[in-house]
């Protein structure tokens, strides 16, 4: 008999129970890939979140703890680190060539908080997502706490919540905040304060060629004291021509992984312990779905 | 009609089957060679640079034909020991002087002068350290890319060629045109005494000759100082730093014109 006889005499709920073992037993391929997603948590000391703020009217100057001061949180997996490269733990780099500095070749990396255009050029490269809740929460963190009010393009200082959301519509083209990846909302926001006073939040760093023996190392790149991060690059990112108005909204240095001791700073959190990965292949990794803390301990004096 | 036809097609077959374009594709030349080493070159000082008969004394003069191997890279290649500086590294390739000028986006003097398309060649500089080269001075012509294995056994290949040029569009990595000269710094801070290789990759031939003649130096820079600093330094022009790099006829006093800036009474003169 042929094969399209037996299907004919098979019963419709014969067939229709063959096609879903069929389609079933596809969703159970397994590809094997060589890249995994590492998940777990980043932990920033409280000192990270702090700052000393003089208030002009009163001359006083007090600690401020804000989870809003915490900048971009980078994490690489890489062959080695090492401690005899820099002031600071830094991963093994490859042949020096010139005067370059040698490459890292990270075999995967993340970030916990990006940088993002605010809709205003006062504000690039200093805004960071998973920081601000809401229009408001950005306005008066600029206003009372950095003392650098946020301004629009003609120097006029913002401090309306919906004057700010007009000008991202206009400039965007958008039509609701959930476009706006700068704010977070109250339930978006990355860092939370745990119990020891420190302030963690989640990561996963996506599609991670793995390698046995491989170690999750990162840094924070910490404000200066004008609020500027040393791993933005403001001529980097989306290109506005519109009117007189011309900038790039900028964004992360694309090398950031690869030649890290460029972008470390004083005051800036290194990862001091890095995670290794043990596990024999991608597969053990899945299997396990193991999650990891990386504690930013160290900070960068020299 | 239609035999008419027939017979203006078969002619016009017959002529075109006429041309014989093999001069087109150049042959080696048994004089020059298309793969060959020049040994040990001792970089100039500057005082040698500004010297006019020192600089062109001192540099490298020569000539590379195609390579005999079909399908194979040909090119010339010479070391130099790090100096613990920056030095500058160039490359003169025969002739190009005219058709600079013809750009109908920016026509400049000499669009008058006819060019002669067929005495042009072409070299591309890359220069690392001579570890890096994977080619066989004098037999292969290779390139500085090499294996990174790191610590978990995990291969990346890596570009050791130091010599970057800049686009037009800020891109590195570029490399100039047809008979241009080229020119780079290479820092040799971190490998002082250790050998480093140039390599002038041949692109192309001039038509004439089968023959693209060059002259290449090395010259001691200060630190920060540039190639461009260097060569302003001795003329206003790159293809004018060093000079008589072609052989062929006429082309001393072409140059001499050209970089004089009085080619337009040549071409006045020949009108």
């Amino acid at each position: 008999m042929s094969p399209r006889g037996v299907l004919s005499d098979m019963t419709s709920a014969t067939r229709a129970a063959l096609l879903l073992a069929v389609v079933a037993q596809a969703c159970t391929f397994d590809e094997h890939l060589p890249q995994v997603d590492i998940k777990g948590t980043v932990i920033v000391p409280r000192a990270a979140a702090t700052r000393m703020i003089l208030d002009d009217r009163t001359g006083v100057e007090s600690e401020v703890v804000d989870a809003r001061f915490i900048g971009p949180v980078y994490l690489g997996a890489y062959s080695d680190i090492r401690y005899d490269i820099e002031a600071y733990p830094h991963p093994a780099t490859g042949p020096i060539i010139g005067g370059e500095l040698g490459n890292t070749y990270p075999y995967g990396g993340g970030t916990v908080g990006v940088f993002d255009f605010a809709c205003y050029t006062s504000t690039l490269c200093k805004v960071v997502t998973g920081r601000y809740a809401d229009y408001s929460s950005l306005l008066d963190f600029w206003s009372n706490t950095l003392d650098q009010p946020v301004v629009d393009e003609q120097g006029a200082e913002v401090q309306s919540p919906d004057y700010f959301r007009t000008s991202c519509y206009d400039l965007f083209e958008y039509t609701e905040d959930a476009e706006l990846l700068f704010l977070a909302g109250e339930d978006g926001l990355d860092f939370k304060e745990n119990a020891d006073g420190d302030f963690e939040a989640e990561f996963t760093m996506w599609r991670v060629n793995y390698h046995a023996g491989m170690k999750v190392w990162g840094w924070m790149d910490a404000p200066d004291s004008n609020f500027d991060f040393t791993t933005c690059d403001p001529a980097n990112g989306q290109q506005f021509n519109q009117y007189s108005a011309s900038f790039t909204t900028g964004s992360s240095y694309i090398d950031l992984l690869n030649f890290p001791s460029n972008y470390i700073d004083i005051g800036d959190f290194v990862v001091n312990e890095p995670v290794e990965l043990t596990y024999e292949d991608a597969d053990a990794f899945r299997e396990a779905a193991p999650t990891f803390t990386l504690v930013y301990d160290f900070q960068v004096e020299k | 009609m239609p035999r008419l036809l027939l017979a203006v097609g078969f002619v016009s077959a017959f002529v075109a089957c006429d041309r014989d374009n093999e001069k087109y594709f150049p042959q080696p030349v048994a004089e020059y060679p298309g793969v060959v080493d020049l040994g040990e070159f001792t970089p100039l000082t500057l005082a040698d640079w500004l010297d006019p008969s020192t600089r062109a004394e001192k540099s490298i003069y020569d000539g590379l034909g195609e390579n005999a191997a079909i399908g194979q890279w040909g090119g010339a290649t010479f070391t130099f020991q790090g100096t613990g500086g920056t030095v500058c590294v160039l490359v003169d390739p025969e002739a190009v002087f005219w058709l600079q000028s013809v750009d109908v986006r920016s026509p400049a003097d000499g669009y008058i002068c006819e060019d002669n398309n067929y005495d042009d060649g072409d070299l591309d500089l890359e220069v690392g350290l001579s570890a890096y080269y994977n080619g066989t001075p004098g037999v292969t012509v290779g390139n500085f890319e090499q294996v990174y294995e790191d610590s978990l056994g995990n291969e990346v290949v890596f570009e050791a060629n130091e010599c970057l040029m800049t686009g037009q569009r800020g891109q590195a990595g570029a490399h100039a045109g047809r008979a241009t000269p080229e020119f780079c710094e290479i820092d040799t801070s971190l490998h002082p005494g250790r050998d480093y290789t140039v390599l002038l990759r041949l692109w192309s031939v001039p038509i004439d000759d089968y023959v693209v003649h060059y002259a290449a130096t090395v010259v001691e820079i200060g630190a920060g100082d540039t190639c461009a600093d260097l060569v302003s330094a001795v003329a206003a022009d790159p293809e004018c730093a060093l000079e008589n790099e072609g052989t062929g006829e006429g082309f001393s006093t072409l140059e001499e014109l050209y970089c004089a800036g009085e080619l337009d009474d040549l071409c006045t003169e020949v009108e």
